[in-house]
């Protein structure tokens, strides 16, 4: 049982996490008890109020908690034994059963419930969002429907949701009297003073809505004053811009405006220009296409011009220079020579310095590159080690960790353990059906040949006692042998009697043995003790009472005597 | 001339709504000043509804009357628009200097009133209806413009629809026609999302 307990343990508390697990459900106080059922049932129908308690003082409220808690679980689908007593005075046989109930009996998605309860701090806009629509989706779920003409009144408290929806349609045209009286007329008075409909009657027709037209119409009037401005400031623009353009066309204008003035609207005039600029334009563009073809092909020459320049320039250098040296021959051959060899001297000298100079980078560069060499593998010497130390603590961190692997395994692997003492027992309690079965056929054949003797010996009985009976009509010893068969017979029956009767009476005692076990199991002694302990605090709190009661009667006799 | 305050002067008030205020209690009498507020607030709960008009408000300086009207109307909706309470309704008009028992008579109105205000302008909007009714017929064509002979299809003519809350006269949201086969579809996708919603609701 250890293990049932620890499973009902675990899962209380999951359940309420107030609940201090114990070794056993025997060790669980009536408080304990009172708590855990409670917020299982709380789980169970969380729309039920249940009491969460057990009261320390008066019998009289513990009585009731007690009860009101029984009556819970039996409307939660509790078959068994359950009452007040369950509570005050539990017994771990009862309690397990009532516990085992009620954890089966939690709802699934709790499991889930729970992984989100552990991040409850660091919920995120997105899900408190999601809770909040899911929330809003449930109690949708939940209202009762309402026809759409009486939703304004039903879903008031959802504040709208009312499927009636009035369209934004403002009256444009909304004749209200303006601020300032001294602007009308004295016709506007009048009109307003007399025939105006108001403002209800304007807005009464069902194509525009009374508040969508006030919100339209004071916004206008408050924003209404600025929009010509704007216009003014857009005309302004405008009218800088043009002037660019009349002076080119002025003679042309002259010219045309001055013969046909009188017959010429000012609209054709202006189309008139246009088309004259627009000629005028033209032709400037064709100008500009030739010029502009003209410069291009200048270009090109310019730069055809340079390139031959260039080509020609080292030429003319190099034919001076031979035409110098061709004027004096001898002499410049002579130089010539000289200077050949005083570089081929000079070159050699710097060969041989630069070889000097070499020698001793090489060197270095020798030394360098070994040493590098070496540090190099001095480095991955010191990385190899490194490494090694690791694997060692990557190899004791994984033999710790089998170790608490295996332990862990040892200790929890209850599945495999459960499910293999599960065949077990099922496989017991197969064969124990079987030995039933068995001992069942046994007594039935049994039971069947017991009719069988029993039948033929009835016949027996029934044909010698004919036959003794007739012949007793005659014989003396024959009625004396009569007379004995029928004491036989009596006997006999009432051995059969005494036999069945004892059978009778072993079933009973068994049946009491098994009963006096139970009752053993329910240790009643001391739930015994606990109830006579809690009637003696009962008739001592009546007698408290009656004592008062006595005492305010004396005083009420006293006054009335007085 | 006078040329109106600018905007930002009179807070979310035009002229013609200040103009309107102010003659409440002044040029306009106590006694029909409560009789106006009352009427106007009527008349802006509840639009459709026959309300008895009420003469005596226009039997003197009937401008001035339509334009406080107005003004009032104007006023309470601005109040439920931005959210004001009692309070801050009550320091705006202190601040347009209006009659002061006017002032009082308009704060109780509209604290009295305030949750009807709301859910009224919660129904004003542009959206997309609310379906609430369906009717639907089988319709079958025997010939068409096209053929002489019937397609011996039998379709489903389905229309969804509302009731116009003004008049109770039904409005055909959207019509289409479908055979079996769609209507079975439709219908999943319908059930599809009550499973959908109660999942979400339970989850």
């Amino acid at each position: 049982m250890d293990e049932v307990d620890k499973i009902i343990m675990h899962q209380l508390h999951q359940v309420d996490p107030a609940i201090e697990p114990t070794e056993e459900l025997a060790e669980f106080t009536p408080e304990q008890v009172v708590r855990a059922v409670s917020s299982c049932l709380g789980e169970i129908r969380p729309d039920v109020q249940l009491p969460r308690s057990l009261p320390g003082g008066a019998m009289a409220q513990r009585f009731s908690v007690a009860s009101s808690l029984a009556e819970g679980c039996k409307d939660a689908g509790y078959r068994g034994d359950i009452g007040y007593q369950t509570f005050l005075y539990p017994n771990a046989v009862e309690l397990r059963r009532l516990l085992m109930f009620l954890i089966e009996q939690l709802p699934r998605e709790r499991q889930a419930a729970e992984d989100g309860v552990g991040k409850s701090q660091s919920l995120s806009h997105r899900e408190i969002l999601q809770r909040k629509i899911r929330k809003e989706l449930a109690t949708q779920l939940k209202t009762p429907w309402v026809p759409q003409f009486a939703r304004s009144v039903g879903n008031r408290k959802s504040l709208g949701c009312s499927s009636l929806c009035i369209d934004f349609r403002p009256h444009i045209n909304l004749s209200v009297p303006s601020a300032n009286p001294e602007e009308r007329t004295k016709e506007v008075q009048q009109y307003f003073d007399q025939l105006a409909p108001n403002i209800f009657q304007q807005t009464a027709s069902s194509s525009v809505d009374l508040i969508a037209s006030v919100l339209h119409k004071n916004e206008l009037e408050r924003w209404g004053p600025e929009l010509p401005d704007s216009l003014h400031l857009f005309s302004g623009i405008e009218e800088v811009a043009p002037p660019l353009l009349p002076k080119v066309s002025h003679p042309v204008d002259k010219s045309s405006t001055s013969g046909t003035e009188e017959e010429v609207s000012p609209l054709e005039q202006l189309s008139n220009e246009v088309q004259e600029l627009r000629s005028q334009c033209e032709s400037l563009l064709m100008e500009r296409k030739s010029h502009a073809a003209a410069l291009a092909a200048s270009k090109l020459r310019e730069s055809k011009a340079t390139e031959e320049i260039g080509r020609i320039q080292p030429v003319l250098k190099l034919h001076e220079r031979t035409s110098l040296v061709l004027a004096d021959s001898e002499q410049n051959l002579n130089k010539l020579e000289a200077l050949l060899k005083s570089t081929q001297a000079k070159r050699e000298t710097l060969t041989q310095q630069w070889q000097e100079y070499r020698k001793p980078l090489l060197e270095t560069l020798e030394t360098l590159k070994t040493a590098k060499e070496a540090q190099h593998v001095q480095g991955i010497r010191s990385n190899i080690e490194q490494l090694e130390q690791e694997l060692q603590a990557k190899t004791k961190q994984h033999n710790e960790l089998n170790a608490t692997l295996r332990s862990a395994s040892q200790s929890l692997a209850p599945r495999k353990e459960y499910t293999r003492r599960i065949h077990e027992f099922i496989g017991n309690i197969r064969k124990q059906r079987a030995d039933i079965f068995k001992v069942l056929d046994d007594t039935r054949q049994l039971q069947k040949q017991l009719n069988v003797v029993g039948a033929q010996l009835q016949r027996q009985f029934n044909y010698t006692d004919d036959l003794l009976f007739q012949s007793a009509k005659h014989d003396l010893h024959a009625k004396r042998a009569y007379k004995l068969l029928a004491q036989l017979h009596a006997n006999c029956s009432e051995l059969v009697e005494c036999v069945s009767l004892t059978g009778n009476v072993t079933k009973q005692i068994r049946e009491l043995e098994v009963q006096i076990d139970g009752e053993k199991l329910k240790n009643v002694l001391t739930s015994l003790q606990q109830i006579t302990g809690d009637i003696q605090k009962f008739e001592q709190h009546i007698q408290e009472l009656q004592g008062q009661i006595s005492a305010v009667e004396q005083a009420q006799v006293n006054n009335g005597g007085s | 001339m006078e040329k109106p305050p600018p905007p930002e002067d009179s807070g979310l008030l035009s002229a013609t709504v200040v103009a309107g205020l102010k003659s409440l209690g002044n040029i306009i009498t106590p006694a029909l000043t409560k009789l106006l507020i009352a009427n106007a607030l009527k008349l802006t709960l509840h639009p459709d509804a026959t309300i008895a008009p009420v003469p005596e408000l226009y039997a003197s300086n009937a401008a001035c009357a339509k334009q406080s009207e107005y003004a009032v109307v104007t006023l309470l909706s601005l109040a439920t628009k931005h959210g004001w309470d009692g309070f801050m309704l009550r320091q705006q008009l202190d601040h347009l200097s209006i009659n002061s028992a006017a002032i009082e008579e308009l704060t109780r109105v509209y604290e009295d009133n305030r949750k009807d205000l709301v859910l009224r302008q919660l129904q004003l909007g542009h959206n997309f209806p609310h379906i609430t009714d369906i009717q639907w017929r089988i319709a079958c064509d025997v010939k068409s413009s096209t053929s002489d002979c019937s397609t011996g299809v039998a379709s489903f003519y389905i229309n969804l629809g509302h009731f116009r809350p003004s008049s109770g006269e039904r409005v055909t949201i959207v019509e289409f026609v479908c055979n079996a086969e769609e209507l079975q579809s439709l219908i999943n996708r319908l059930k599809e999302i009550e499973r959908h919603c109660s999942q979400m609701a339970v989850a």
